[in-house]
């Protein structure tokens, strides 16, 4: 375990460089928030008071400082428009980000898998190379758009999903098909490549040639095989996948963490802003170090 | 997703087959035919990308649906959908070109460094590229783009003839550049790094060191050609990911701002008359569908041809 305290230690340092990146960012950006906070109306006199009152005139270092002390017992300050607590807004918006991706993923995996196996197993027929036509596609699509089109087609059209809000989770299944759609062609791909290079093995030859049937040889050998290239795949995903959540959650109204973030953006809201970017920085360097833990599980080598 | 994610080159039947039969062949054809409608695009689009015609709205003041003097329909401002769609190509090559440059450059620079001069250089950073990986990409974009606002920079490229590109890149247009840029180059640096890391191993390269070879000389001399091909990659995907970022930043109303036609966007404007007036929405989609799926068609077929991986099996 010695490794993953090291791993730890190594994602704190991270949140703390993504930190300083993002507050350098915020601070040298033209957007004002003093002109924001003050409105359009306010005189030099005032402008100069809200600035002070700000901390904006204290040098770069103590500005940070400051903020970083209170990030680190959870503060992340006030919106600037609507003095909204920003760690209360992004704690309510959470869970619906958190399920949107959780079915995004669900759908990832539950429609490249089967698609990989079938195509590892059809290598070079028609099916494999339609496959390959259609996961091209598929990684290309725009979220919004295929949103669109699914939210159109499937729930105003047909009636078959809910078209938009989250009252219930139904309202949560055509988004997680949208986000997942466009990322299942990459880990069909993914699946195929791993399990073709199981089947060519000599461990997979002897299963076989002691009798092995099909199945056992694909679930006991050949899947197993793909899960590695999976995980670390899916650990490095999660960043993008916080990209399409923005989206899906535009398309289809939600009220997560996405649609606060392109909110306080349009509203020029610099600690909303801030706020989100470096939440979402806290759920990708956790979801790796989740990765990293399941692949001390499934890999004995690295446990030593 | 915002950014496509590289395919795994896995050198199968499959894939091979396809790239011969013409996987590079189809991509090549999708960008040049790109490529001519964005460069062409006041000669072959109908209409004026901008005009409102009166003609373009009905007595409600709603889109016209297709018709022969409007091929694609109208939009909610009585514009031509399909000179809106084609002047989009530009927009959408140029932002997506040069976002891609700028991430290609740094993070090809980056790889170079940290794979060539190792210890401390390569240490330190490596952190910051983990660092800006681990924040969100579109997020960053979205909120950077977004307090861009109020700079405005016109950028006139005077030594063009004709207006070259018509494009003024105002506020939106300068900071999606850099934003995009500037999110975009953490891959590159990671799959550079890692081959200039196999190719510093390569017998000719410890020969030249031996011969006395300077670190400059090896590394411009024999490390950067042996790495090129695979930066050629790299700028391909790239550019199919910033493109759909483009599309993206556009459509969330913080990339390109209005009334330029850029993809993104017009599927933003098009939205609200979804039902009444789906022509609004499907031309730009399919054309950002097209445009990405040319570039990842032609980096996969790169790859393809590049990897040795797959040419030994």
């Amino acid at each position: 375990m010695k490794g993953f305290a090291a791993r730890l230690l190594w994602s704190a340092l991270t949140l703390l460089g993504a930190s300083l990146l993002v507050f350098s960012l915020a601070r040298a950006v033209p957007a004002d928030p003093v002109a924001v906070y003050a409105g359009p109306q306010a005189d030099a006199e005032t402008r100069a008071r809200i600035r002070k009152e700000m901390g904006l005139d204290d040098p770069f270092w103590q500005q940070y400082l400051r903020y970083l002390s209170h990030a680190a017992k959870g503060d992340l300050g006030k919106s600037i428009v609507t003095s909204e607590v920003v760690s209360e807004a992004i704690s309510t918006r959470f869970p619906t980000t958190l399920a949107l991706s959780v079915g995004g993923v669900i759908v990832w995996l539950a429609v490249g898998i089967p698609i990989g196996l079938l195509t590892a197993l059809n290598r070079g027929r028609r099916v494999d190379r339609w496959a390959l036509v259609v996961s091209m596609i598929g990684i290309s699509l725009p979220v919004f758009w295929l949103g669109r089109m699914l939210q159109y087609e499937l729930a105003y059209r047909r009636g078959v999903f809910p078209v938009a809000g989250l009252q219930s989770w139904r309202h949560l299944i055509l988004p997680s098909l949208t986000l997942g759609l466009v990322g299942a062609g990459y880990y069909a791909r993914l699946v195929h490549s791993s399990v073709s290079d199981a089947l060519n093995q000599d461990f997979v030859r002897t299963a076989r040639a002691k009798g092995a049937g099909l199945q056992r040889v694909l679930l006991r050998h050949a899947l197993p095989n793909a899960l590695l290239p999976l995980l670390t795949v899916l650990g490095a995903d999660i960043a993008g996948l916080l990209g399409g959540v923005v989206f899906t959650e535009s398309v289809f109204a939600l009220p997560g963490m996405g649609a606060l973030a392109v909110q306080s953006v349009l509203n020029l809201d610099v600690p909303m802003i801030m706020g989100t970017v470096l939440f979402a920085a806290l759920m990708v360097v956790a979801a790796n170090l989740i990765v990293d833990l399941l692949y001390r599980v499934i890999d004995p080598r690295i446990r030593a | 997703m915002a950014h496509a994610p590289i395919a795994p080159s896995d050198g199968t039947a499959s894939w091979r087959g396809l790239s011969r039969s013409g996987l590079i062949r189809a991509g090549l054809v999708l960008v040049f035919l790109l490529a001519s409608v964005a460069l062409l695009a006041p000669w072959i689009a109908p209409h004026s990308p901008l005009t409102q015609f009166e003609a373009g709205l009905d007595r409600d003041g709603m889109p016209r649906p297709p018709s022969l003097r409007f091929l694609l329909g109208t939009d909610s401002l009585g514009r031509d959908v399909l000179s809106r769609t084609l002047h989009g190509a530009r927009i959408s090559l140029v932002v997506g070109g040069v976002a891609m440059l700028a991430a290609t450059a740094i993070g090809s620079m980056v790889g170079l460094l940290s794979g060539f001069f190792g210890r401390w250089v390569d240490a330190s950073l490596m952190r910051v590229t983990e660092i800006v990986m681990a924040l969100p990409a579109l997020l960053l974009a979205i909120a950077f783009a977004g307090l861009m606002d109020g700079r405005v920079a016109h950028l006139h490229p005077g030594f063009l003839p004709m207006h070259f590109l018509d494009l003024k890149l105002e506020r939106g247009l300068v900071g999606v550049l850099l934003v995009i840029g500037l999110v975009s180059w953490t891959g590159a640096a990671r799959v550079v790094r890692a081959q200039v890391l196999s190719v510093k191993e390569f017998e000719f390269v410890h020969a030249s060191r031996a011969l006395g070879g300077s670190s400059v000389r090896i590394l411009f001399r024999h490390v950067l050609p042996n790495v090129i091909p695979t930066v050629l990659v790299l700028a391909t995907m790239n550019t199919a990911a910033t493109i759909g970022l483009e599309a993206g930043l556009s459509y969330l109303g913080v990339g390109v701002p209005p009334p330029s036609p850029s993809w993104g966007g017009m599927i933003s404007e098009g939205q609200p008359y979804l039902i009444v007036a789906p022509w609004l929405v499907l031309p730009p989609g399919l054309a950002v569908v097209t445009a990405v799926v040319a570039f990842n068609l032609l980096g996969q077929g790169l790859q393809d041809a590049l990897d040795p991986r797959a040419g030994a099996r």
